[in-house]
């Protein structure tokens, strides 16, 4: 097994880590797949029904996957219009603001859809709507922000000597479609996979709007049935689905170029044509319009309650724990998901079979991976464990770990091998190197895993609510408690709380980042743009 | 060792500490401590009150998990299901009945038959004492008064289907969650398989609003969107309350007809639970009259099922006729109801 993944003898310490995270993370799903096999060997003539989709349920998946592809291809297309514009602006406030956007992607799309929901009846919109149609503006709105980052992310990745050296030759425009869209494809189909993944396993947005989609299948299944492995047979074809896209997008990011990082100079402020101005503009406008109807309803709602503070109030243990929970799960994640990025890291065939496995892990139904953890863990020897606020953090792990490790991968095809290369020669001690060459150099990637995960672990239902310890909630698990006998005062308040959470992690990386860029290599250059 | 390797044991030697540190954070109450565990369907606001006043009540201090209408309040029973081997529950108070009967054939639960439900009559508990229902919620059309004129109320749940209200005028949620499916069910076993099956494809044949849930009916109904919805009591209530133009019509109650569904909120003790004494306590005090009345004051129930029981004010009457039919004929027909209605509405 060990020569299979790719192990050796002498990696003692990354054995340990991947240990964990075989237990952690693909624990639940063997015990899901130990219950399918057992319920198939009952049940013989249900398996292929359920395995293959067939007229209505074949309609569903390719509605589904029409809507997620949709709305994967237009954050992206708009994500890189507006992350262009924002990878432009170099100094002054607005280069500061710019990264409020890494904040509005950690925000849940359940809170976006409750905001239009909101304003939608404040306009008397009427609900006649095409379901298909709000699904995804909705959608949309709550996966720009991710799309925009990813965009400027794309535009980081391009080699500033590239774009300056086809200047000569090319008009600025030329140059975007010829030069840096193609350099910054692979972080583009990074961009259009994780945004697909998200999409297409979210029912709360489409159930919502009356709109149904498979996820929502999957669930009406083990809702009817109360089996596991019903369900597990049902995802099949979208886990199938899920997997191709991310392969493809997989290709893309195993072709991510070296050497390049946001702390690098940029170009030369591009020269482009109005209308493709105006193009980046409109882009803006788009993720402003989302995040402002965001705020603001949420605002409002809150200012209209009699007493706003009291629902916060009485919901401060249930801050206090999701903030714990998702703070462990985002530590505790890190070097997990380091082990396996560095296994995937290997262009072999050992690489691919992590990546493969990380990627099952991704497009697994959340409340299977919550029976899942049941199974493993709620055992009268281990009693102990089980039942405590260590298991809605392994539900988070479980979860969430993978996303991490790909958030890493990138960051480890950045960092350039002769810089970890020239450490080792000129190296006083290994343990020196690391610290002060190695980790440096991943930190970006760290951190912002970190930050996913934390922002993933606070927003998470499906799995939570199997394993919460009795006496324990989630400001999620509350929130939708409330959506459900409309109290929106309530709703909006803890929405509020929830962007504030993510604001002071978001905020705290960012500065992280920054002091420990400034404090390894001095101020970066200024002839182009930072972070700062 | 390399270093490097050293470094990251360091770091999973973390992991597992800071995992067991989340685990020792809560473990349970102080040692010696008396404490129950109920795992509810009941919505939070109404129950968290209630379990307040018992913690109160008896020195038991209570750890519940409440459901989300978000999984369909499947959630907790898949998790009472998964965990049958180990369970970590006492009670489960369920804000139906129809899961019992599934928790009852899974083994999930043990009888236990409690003093205060003497006077709950069947088909309202279980004969064995598995389960038992105190007040519940009703099946009922709300109509918006501004839109129909008393004239054009339906009166019987087949005026859906062929009345004088046009399809696009009338809302029910999705018949295959929650109390709609167990309306469908409950439907498919009074009217038989091919009538009921038939009575929704006449409602998806005449364009009637499906929509997500209970409270979108109401919602859409006190907004004037629609002219009729099907939806239950406790969400019909809240709208008069509010002040919205609507009024209650509690379908089938004349001679011959069918009645209507009564859904009541149901409790069970679990088999093997680790605080027995504890959880009958529970159980007795959440099937009391007063926690009963408690209840309908607050309006999570509006109906109760026991004799010479009464109703909330805003029913308008204390005589509500049921359906006459058991729960285990309703369950017998709850599979095969959801999926023929999945192919009838489930785009």
């Amino acid at each position: 097994m060990g020569r299979i993944l790719g192990l050796k003898s002498t990696d003692s310490g990354i054995y340990l880590l991947l240990s964990l995270f075989i237990v952690v993370v693909f624990g639940p799903i063997c015990a899901l797949i130990a219950i399918t096999i057992l319920y198939c060997t009952g049940n013989a003539a249900d398996v292929i029904a359920l395995l293959l989709p067939a007229g209505r349920r074949l309609d569903l998946l390719i509605s589904s996957v029409i809507l997620a592809g949709t709305v994967a291809v237009s954050a992206t297309g708009i994500g890189i219009l507006a992350g262009s514009l924002l990878w432009e602006i170099r100094t002054g406030v607005l280069s500061r603001l710019r990264w409020l956007v890494v904040v509005l992607v950690m925000v849940p799309a359940f809170l976006y859809a409750q905001a239009w929901i909101t304003l939608f009846a404040w306009l008397h919109v009427p609900g006649s709507l095409p379901a298909g149609l709000i699904s995804y503006w909705v959608q949309l709105g709550a996966f720009l922000p991710l799309g925009v980052v990813l965009g400027i992310l794309a535009m980081a990745s391009v080699d500033p000597v590239s774009i300056e050296a086809a200047r000569i030759i090319y008009p600025d425009i030329r140059v975007f479609w010829r030069i840096i869209l193609p350099i910054a494809s692979p972080a583009l189909g990074a961009s259009v996979g994780l945004i697909f993944l998200l999409s297409i396993t979210d029912y709360s947005v489409p159930s919502l709007f009356s709109l149904n989609v498979y996820a929502l299948e999957i669930f009406s299944e083990f809702s009817a049935s109360s089996e596991p492995a019903r369900a597990l047979l049902i995802a099949v074809p979208l886990l199938a689905v899920t997997m191709a896209v991310l392969f493809l997008a997989q290709g893309r990011m195993r072709n991510l170029m070296m050497g390049t990082s946001l702390f690098q100079y940029q170009a030369e402020p591009p020269v482009y044509p109005r209308w493709f101005v105006a193009l980046q503009h409109a882009a803006l406008g788009l993720l402003l319009l989302h995040s402002l109807v965001l705020v603001s309803v949420l605002v409002l709602q809150v200012a209209a309650m009699p007493e706003p503070v009291q629902p916060i109030l009485e919901a401060g243990s249930d801050i206090v724990t999701t903030f714990m929970i998702a703070l462990v799960a985002a530590l505790c994640s890190l070097p997990l998901a380091y082990s396996v990025a560095a296994r995937m890291s290997q262009p072999d065939r050992r690489g691919r079979i992590w990546w493969f496995l990380c990627i099952v892990q991704l497009a697994l139904p959340a409340p299977l991976v919550g029976i899942g953890l049941i199974a493993v863990w709620n055992h009268p020897t281990i009693s102990g464990f089980y039942g405590t606020l260590a298991m809605p953090v392994l539900a988070a792990m479980a979860r969430f770990t993978p996303i991490a490790a790909l958030i890493i991968l990138v960051q480890l095809r950045h960092c350039d091998p002769l810089l970890t290369d020239a450490a080792r020669v000129f190296q006083r001690s290994r343990i020196e190197s690391w610290i002060r060459i190695r980790l440096p150099l991943l930190a970006p990637g760290l951190l912002a895993a970190a930050c996913v995960t934390f922002a993933l672990s606070a927003g998470e239902l499906g799995a939570t609510l199997l394993v919460i310890p009795p006496g324990m909630e989630t400001v999620t698990i509350r929130i939708y408690n409330y959506l459900h006998y409309g109290s929106s005062g309530t709703v909006a308040g803890l929405g509020l709380v929830m962007m504030a959470l993510m604001l002071l992690v978001g905020g705290i990386a960012i500065a992280v980042v920054r002091g420990w860029v400034r404090l390894m290599w001095g101020r970066p250059a200024r002839r182009g743009g930072d972070l700062s | 060792m390399q270093y490097h390797q050293i470094i990251l044991a360091v770091c999973g030697i973390l992991v597992v500490a800071l995992v067991i540190g989340a685990a020792g954070l809560f473990s349970g109450g102080p040692s010696g401590e008396r404490e129950v565990v109920v795992y509810t369907s009941v919505d939070q606001v109404y129950a968290e009150p209630i379990l307040q006043q018992f913690e109160e009540a008896s020195g038991i201090r209570v750890r519940a998990v409440y459901d989300v209408e978000a999984t369909k309040t499947t959630g907790l029973v898949n998790r009472l299901i998964a965990e049958k081997n180990n369970p970590v529950a006492d009670v489960f108070w369920n804000g139906e009945f129809m899961q019992m009967i599934l928790l009852k054939e899974k083994g999930v639960l043990a009888p236990y038959v409690s003093p205060e439900a003497a006077d709950i009559p069947y088909p309202y508990r279980d004969p064995a004492g598995y389960w038992a229902g105190i007040g519940g919620r009703a099946r009922i059309f709300l109509v918006n008064t501004d839109r129909l004129t008393p004239d054009r109320y339906p009166h019987s749940i087949v005026d859906l289907a062929g009345g004088n209200i046009s399809g696009e005028e009338i809302g029910i949620p999705y018949p295959i969650f929650g109390t709609s499916a167990t309306h469908a069910a409950a439907l498919y076993a009074v009217l038989g398989d091919e009538a009921a099956k038939s009575f929704y494809q006449e409602l998806k044949d005449r364009n009637v609003r499906v929509v997500d849930g209970n409270s979108v009916v109401r919602d859409l109904v006190a907004s004037g969107q629609l002219s009729v919805g099907l939806t239950d009591t406790d969400d019909a209530c809240g709208a008069i309350e509010k002040g919205a133009p609507v009024a209650i019509i509690i379908p089938d109650q004349g001679a011959g007809e069918i009645g209507t569904l009564i859904i009541p909120t149901t409790v069970a003790y679990i088999a093997s639970a680790p605080h027995p004494d504890e959880g009958e306590a529970l159980i007795d005090y959440l099937l009391s009259k007063e926690t009963e009345q408690q209840l309908m004051d607050i309006g999570w129930i509006q109906i109760s099922p026991r004799l010479n029981g009464s109703s909330a004010a805003c029913i308008g009457t204390d005589s509500i006729r049921g359906m006459a039919v058991t729960p285990e004929a309703m369950y017998a027909k709850l599979q095969q109801s959801k999926q023929e209605l999945t192919e009838v509405f489930v785009r």
